[in-house]
């Protein structure tokens, strides 16, 4: 519009005189009033305002971040083109998640569910994770209705099936079968208030996509969770820290460089945040140690994390 | 006193709604209050003398805020609330600033009510080009009113053809609202409506 409105009254005001449209107003009321002094009738959830924002804060995960920005600007247009009496494509937004252990899939998946409920194609974006043991009964005709309590559970939200390959373990015989048959059925009965994710390791993932043709058609979004680099775990590790306002010496940083580079060497499977998480944590705990018996503490000692901490926390 | 307002865009039949609807609760007859941006109504109408005076087949006939006192039997008690008429909201820029400042006034009033009657017309929801048509301005109110007021959406004309397809349409278009459908000249969808107030009303 170009014009820069300050205030509701004022807005109104310029809409009377013939200066801006009643949706310019709508927009400068929205903007005002969401948030001011007139309390809303109806109590919103206490989450973070901005899903968005808090996935673009995620450190790393750059091609998630492209694709959730495309996902939404393909659901803002379809709906606008249904609006302008266009023919809309169906909005089909299961998905594959494949990545190592820690590489933010279930953060991402839970960020999601609150960007769609946002965006209104999910009715209420709670996110509902389960493995294969959720699902998989121990006799016949076990497994379809344990199948289905979970799908029931996650209408209006996600269905978050982590190690999903799993379920094709064990063969022709095996009701993990049956889950994937109970699953696809409710991906059709409700494909309009449900969004299915599988996630795991990539090449388990590649194999189970593979054997059952069937699925992988019925996935149009596959996203790659990367490992995270050196950099991006030190950015994680001090995130971490930092949220819950704790502070790295000099010395400290350069501790947990060390170890998570010698941790990246050793382990077979890639170091991720969960890793991290568990430095920062075991880290905080012999902190608490190592002052706990002192008798004077200032506010300094108790937010500074020393090298010892660290290298205590990645040694055991 | 709690303000129930109908909102919508212009010839939806949003006046003759309020008309027919005031007669169905048990009005002797429609009584305005004076409007804030001042009057271009008599106070007190005969029903037929309102649907003859008030209603037209053109948008925009209505050009001011008109609050009617309406009281709805609830029980042994009697309830007293407004029911205002609005002047229709149309996108763009309208051309006479006698029309543009009876929807600024509209607007105002919509926010401070209780109580949002959305009214969209089901059988030209998707007439490209029409006045009546859903459009931004709808979405826009949706998103505006739900959050602050009580607030369903009045499929209305329900009884010209095309309105099924309409209806469905609406829908469609808000998942998360309630959709009454209503005809304002058939007295269709007039109960439910009545219960919508009367719950929000305490």
């Amino acid at each position: 519009m170009g014009i820069t409105v300050c205030s509701p009254e004022e807005a109104l005001d310029m809409f009377e005189e013939g200066r801006i449209p009643a949706s310019e107003v709508f927009r400068v009321l929205g903007d005002r009033e969401l948030r001011g002094t007139t309390q809303p009738r109806v109590q919103a959830p206490v989450q973070p305002p901005d899903p968005l924002g808090e996935l673009d804060s995620m450190i790393g995960l750059g091609q998630v971040k492209d694709l959730v920005r495309e996902l939404r600007a393909f659901v803002e247009i379809q709906r606008r083109r249904l609006r302008a009496g266009l023919a809309a494509e169906p909005i089909v937004l299961h998905m594959i998640f494949r990545g190592n252990p820690g590489t933010g899939k279930t953060t991402v998946a839970r960020i999601l569910g609150r960007v769609f409920r946002e965006m209104g194609v999910l009715e209420k974006g709670h996110l509902v994770e389960v493995e294969r043991a959720d699902l998989v009964g121990e006799y016949i005709g076990h497994t379809a209705q344990k199948t289905r309590d979970q799908v029931k559970r996650a209408l209006g939200g996600i269905l978050f099936i982590d190690e999903a390959y799993s379920l094709a373990r064990g063969g022709e015989k095996d009701f993990g079968k049956e889950a994937i048959d109970t699953l696809v059925k409710a991906m059709e009965d409700h494909k309009e208030n449900l969004v299915l994710i599988l996630a795991g390791y990539p090449d388990e993932m590649d194999r189970f996509l593979w054997t059952n043709p069937g699925l992988r058609s019925r996935f149009p979004l596959h996203l790659d969770f990367r490992d995270y680099s050196l950099a991006e775990l030190l950015d994680i590790g001090r995130m971490m820290f930092a949220a819950r306002q704790y502070r790295l010496t000099p010395d400290a940083e350069e501790a947990l460089e060390e170890c998570l580079r010698r941790s990246i060497a050793v382990e077979t499977i890639p170091a991720n945040a969960r890793l991290v998480r568990n430095i920062v944590e075991k880290a905080i705990r012999k902190q608490a140690l190592r002052l706990v018996a002192r008798r004077e503490l200032e506010r300094d000692d108790l937010v500074t994390i020393t090298a010892r901490e660290i290298r205590e926390a990645a040694g055991d | 006193m709690k303000d129930c307002v109908i909102i919508g865009k212009p010839n939806v039949g949003k006046t003759l709604f309020l008309v027919n609807f005031a007669e169905y609760v048990g009005a002797a007859v429609l009584q305005f209050e004076r409007s804030p941006s001042g009057s271009l109504y008599e106070s007190t109408y005969s029903f037929e003398r309102a649907r003859a005076g008030l209603v037209g087949p053109n948008p925009h006939t209505t050009t001011a805020v008109a609050p009617a006192l309406l009281r709805i039997r609830v029980g042994k008690g009697v309830r007293e609330f407004h029911m205002t008429d609005t002047a229709g909201i149309c996108e763009g820029i309208h051309g006479d600033p006698v029309v543009r400042s009876g929807m600024a006034d509209s607007l105002r009033r919509l926010r401070g009510c209780d109580i949002v009657l959305h009214m969209v017309d089901a059988s030209k929801a998707t007439s490209p080009g029409a006045v009546e048509a859903v459009g931004d301005v709808d979405i826009r109110i949706a998103a505006f009113s739900a959050s602050r007021a009580a607030y369903a959406i009045l499929a209305n004309k329900m009884d010209l053809p095309g309105a099924d397809a309409g209806l469905l349409f609406i829908r469609r278009l808000f998942p998360r609202e309630s959709v009454i459908p209503t005809s304002a000249l058939s007295g269709r969808g007039f109960r439910e409506v009545r219960a919508f107030i009367v719950k929000h009303l305490r």
